[in-house]
């Protein structure tokens, strides 16, 4: 239970972050926006680890060194996504860039890459993923 | 059109290697310490994109209203909340939620028109994407393990 409230304030705030991005981003240009909001959210929570005394960072040495740069992705996400904005407009890429998500996702955790434990998929499994891309069409266009 | 579409693909496959990525480090480190690292590398890999593209003319900032220096406060709740559901509920069921609720929000502000969005009439057709996106979900849910169970209590 703890895990799905986190999941839907996840997702509250990629929604929020997306709308303030957007406002930001017309302002701004979108590599500044990107910038200014990653720069400020980097700061704050180096202060967060420093007053929560987590000492946890020691430990980062003992992660294999191409995980540590998972957060660089998000500079060739906008970049990809900007581009995809630019040739298709907002429905097309917000709906591609989710169905692309949950599938490698889905594909990615069955195959048990990245030390996740592979999960078997049956009927509903399948059947779940068709409905939600419905979904994702449906509430997109 | 194809381009575009690939690159948007692109950008949701890469997505999802980061959130497994990231989870890969917060199995070792601590959640805050997981998220200052997430931002940090994503604010010096857009920094040099930045740069790249658009070289000393990216420093040519505008004044700024206040409220834009509290926007990046919103990017650790979106950090620490996936990478902590996906710890807690494993990859895609987290992201399935993730993802149906950053959907639901999207709907509801646009409907309400909030944030300064322009007012977009809800639809049957929405409504038709809310009902498929929930029942996908709660089948999604179904997991074989606990088909498993559930068959053994039988």
């Amino acid at each position: 239970m703890k895990g799905v409230i986190y999941a839907l304030l996840g997702g509250m705030f990629l929604t929020l972050q997306g709308t303030a991005n957007a406002a930001i981003g017309d302002y701004l240009g979108t590599w500044q926006a990107a910038v200014l909001t990653q720069g400020i959210g980097f700061v704050a929570a180096i202060l967060i680890v420093l007053f929560t005394g987590d000492r946890s960072w020691r430990q980062l040495s003992q992660v294999k060194l191409p995980f540590l740069f998972g957060g660089a992705f998000a500079a060739f996400i906008l970049f990809s996504n900007i581009t995809a904005f630019h040739h298709n407009g907002a429905a097309v890429t917000v709906s591609g860039v989710l169905i692309a998500q949950i599938i490698v996702t889905l594909l990615m955790e069955k195959a048990g890459w990245f030390g996740t434990v592979p999960i078997r998929l049956k009927t509903p499994q399948w059947v779940g993923l068709g409905l939600m891309i419905i979904g994702i069409l449906c509430l997109s266009f | 059109m194809i381009a575009g579409i690939l690159l948007a693909l692109a950008a949701g496959a890469l997505i999802s290697v980061q959130t497994l990525f990231n989870n890969k480090v917060s199995a070792s480190v601590h959640s805050h310490t997981t998220t200052a690292l997430v931002l940090g590398m994503g604010f010096i890999a857009s920094l040099s994109m930045g740069v790249l593209f658009e070289g000393a003319d990216f420093f040519n900032w505008r004044a700024m209203p206040v409220w834009f220096w509290f926007s990046g406060l919103v990017g650790i709740g979106v950090v620490t909340c996936v990478v902590r559901g996906v710890n807690l509920l494993g990859p895609s069921y987290a992201i399935s939620i993730v993802m149906s609720s950053q959907l639901l929000c999207a709907l509801w502000w646009d409907s309400a028109g909030w944030f300064g969005l322009e007012q977009v009439p809800f639809s049957p057709q929405k409504a038709v994407g809310v009902i498929a996106l929930i029942a996908g979900l709660i089948l999604f849910k179904l997991k074989p393990r606990e088909m498993r169970e559930a068959a053994a209590d039988i």
